[in-house]
């Protein structure tokens, strides 16, 4: 737990010093802009109209509050995946991952205070989105609802875990850019985000089923949407937790692999 | 005490040869066969050129990397196996600006690689305390890093390195790039280390003068492999020259360390003595404030 809330207040401390409020706007604006362009699509371009398709997906689902849900739970997977999944080669690139992995402390404590540092503004940033959502004609109504809350605490889980296996491939590809940004703009896309993935080739709905965020955005919308408890839905949740516990797996092991040769191959 | 035997380290480079080509790979041997001591309350040197495996084995000493093979021990501990418990006892400190977090304080800095160590509370606080007081870092260490000169980046990095209160230290180029006084008071910590609180000290550097100053026994590397071994005498004694009777003039770095004592003492009258030993030379450029 030392290393939990040190490594918490150290990156707080940093982030707080280097870029008090500038990061935070432009997080939120990204949230409140992938928000607006599917807004301004529905209201002046498709003047409001929805296909019997989407409806028939949806169940019978308000478009706007739709796309405010799915926007905001993918604005927390791209904070977590970014913050969790760079910390180690931000180490590096500040020169201070060889005191790291001197120190005897194992990475499980230190990767959970990025995640804990990283949640607590990205859970303001949520929170920004859902609001410009809410004035936006979303309804988020039943958003405090239990079902809801445990459906982003499973969401805040698998995205931590897929955080620990980015982290392993941004090291090893020693990029952050192409990686993330290319995760993230295929995430945005397959997963449901802004429409259900119905609409795609069933090739690329296959391919959605391997990021946590598609049964995330599922099960956080039928928890909002129709007020429905997760018991509804095991199948997404054991989707999930299985994806968790693979992500998992192979990061800490890879993890844990590249950190005997990293040196080697860095500096060697 | 350390002890590595038939020590040897290859790494394994694989380099991509254009877009689509499949990567190459390149066994480069950085450390052949070396075995070396390093005993409590000693200063062990290695020296030797650019690329002589100075840092490899010192990553491997510290348990950052694995020896390719060979056996290393530590307090009879198989260093290799119980790499967790050798992390405890050693501690590198390396030459330059980097392993510190430049936005936080010194005292925050220290406090965060005390926790790494397990280290907390009033025994943590005390000891970063201390350590502020032994590098004279005490009256800035509520600025962030990022403001320090890199001699105050140094200071702080002797007391990251000494946070876990190591029994063995390993320095690698500690006085790299800093200006003569601060470059002493340095060398004048690390004996203090090895000869009150009996640290195990093996330092890399390129200034033999340096190495000559505070080490007890010497390693000379080239290409991997350890060419001399021995103490200052046994290594002169290695050519059997006889002493030389030189006539030298101060050199320069005499004449300015003499210029920063008399400086430091503040009486008009020095530095009308300095001015006239140094004549062309502006009052700013005499005070030595560029070193």
């Amino acid at each position: 737990m030392l290393i939990v809330w040190s490594t918490y207040k150290r990156i707080r401390t940093g982030i707080l010093r280097a870029v008090p409020w500038s990061f935070m706007v432009s997080r939120v604006a990204t949230g409140v802009t992938q928000i607006l362009f599917p807004y301004f699509l529905y209201r002046y371009f498709m003047k409001g109209n929805l296909s019997p398709a989407f409806l028939r997906y949806t169940g019978g689902a308000d478009y706007i509050t739709y796309i405010v849900l799915g926007s905001a739970l993918n604005v927390l997977a791209v904070s977590t995946l970014m913050n969790v999944g760079r910390a180690l080669i931000t180490e590096l690139r500040e020169g201070t991952l060889e005191v790291l992995l001197l120190a005897p402390a194992s990475r499980g404590p230190y990767f959970a205070g990025c995640l804990w540092e990283q949640t607590a503004r990205a859970l303001l940033e949520f929170g920004a989105t859902l609001l410009v959502g809410a004035l936006l004609g979303a309804r988020l109504g039943p958003l405090f609802s239990l079902s809801a809350l445990a459906a982003i605490g499973l969401a805040i889980l698998s995205f931590f875990c897929m955080g620990l296996l980015l982290s392993g491939v941004m090291l090893r590809t020693r990029d952050t850019y192409i990686t993330q940004n290319t995760l993230f703009v295929t995430m945005s896309l397959v997963c449901g985000v802004v429409f259900p993935i119905p609409y795609l080739p069933e090739w690329v709905q296959r391919l959605a089923q391997v990021f946590p965020l598609t049964p995330a955005v599922e099960l956080f919308r039928s928890a909002v949407l129709r007020q429905e408890p997760l018991s509804a839905h095991p199948g997404w949740i054991l989707q999930i937790l299985l994806l968790s516990g693979l992500y998992l797996l192979a990061g800490v092991l890879w993890n844990r692999r590249l950190e005997k040769t990293m040196l080697e191959n860095i500096f060697g | 005490m350390i002890q590595a035997e038939h020590l040897s380290k290859t790494y394994v480079l694989r380099e991509r040869n254009g877009l689509f080509r499949r990567k190459s790979r390149r066994e480069v041997p950085a450390v052949k066969d070396i075995s070396l001591t390093l005993p409590p309350g000693k200063i062990v040197g290695v020296l030797g050129v650019n690329g002589a495996g100075k840092t490899t084995t010192i990553r491997m000493l510290a348990s950052l990397i694995s020896p390719t093979s060979g056996s290393l021990t530590i307090d009879g501990m198989d260093a290799v196996k119980h790499h967790l418990q050798v992390k405890q006892q050693v501690n590198v400190i390396s030459g330059g600006e980097r392993n510190l977090y430049w936005r936080l304080t010194a005292r925050e800095n220290l406090r965060y690689f005390g926790n790494l160590y397990g280290l907390s509370g009033r025994a943590l606080e005390d000891r970063i305390h201390r350590l502020l007081a032994l590098v004279g870092l005490t009256e800035v260490q509520d600025t962030p890093v990022e403001r320090y000169s890199k001699g105050m980046k140094q200071r702080l990095q002797i007391a990251r390195g000494l946070i876990n209160d190591p029994r063995y230290l390993f320095l690698d180029e500690p006085t790299l790039g800093l200006d003569i006084l601060i470059a002493k008071d340095i060398r004048a910590l690390i004996l203090r280390l090895a000869r009150e609180r009996n640290k195990g000290i093996r330092l890399t550097t390129h200034y033999i003068q340096e190495a000559e100053e505070l080490c007890d026994f010497l390693y000379v590397l080239e290409k991997g492999t350890v060419i001399a071994q021995g103490t200052k005498e046994q290594l002169r004694s290695l050519f059997q020259r006889p002493p030389k009777l030189v006539m030298q003039e101060p050199d320069l770095e005499e004449i300015l360390m003499e210029i920063l004592r008399q400086r430091a003492g503040g009486t008009a009258e020095t530095d009308r003595a300095a001015g006239s030993a140094a004549p062309g030379v502006s009052p700013e450029e005499k005070t030595g404030g560029g070193l």
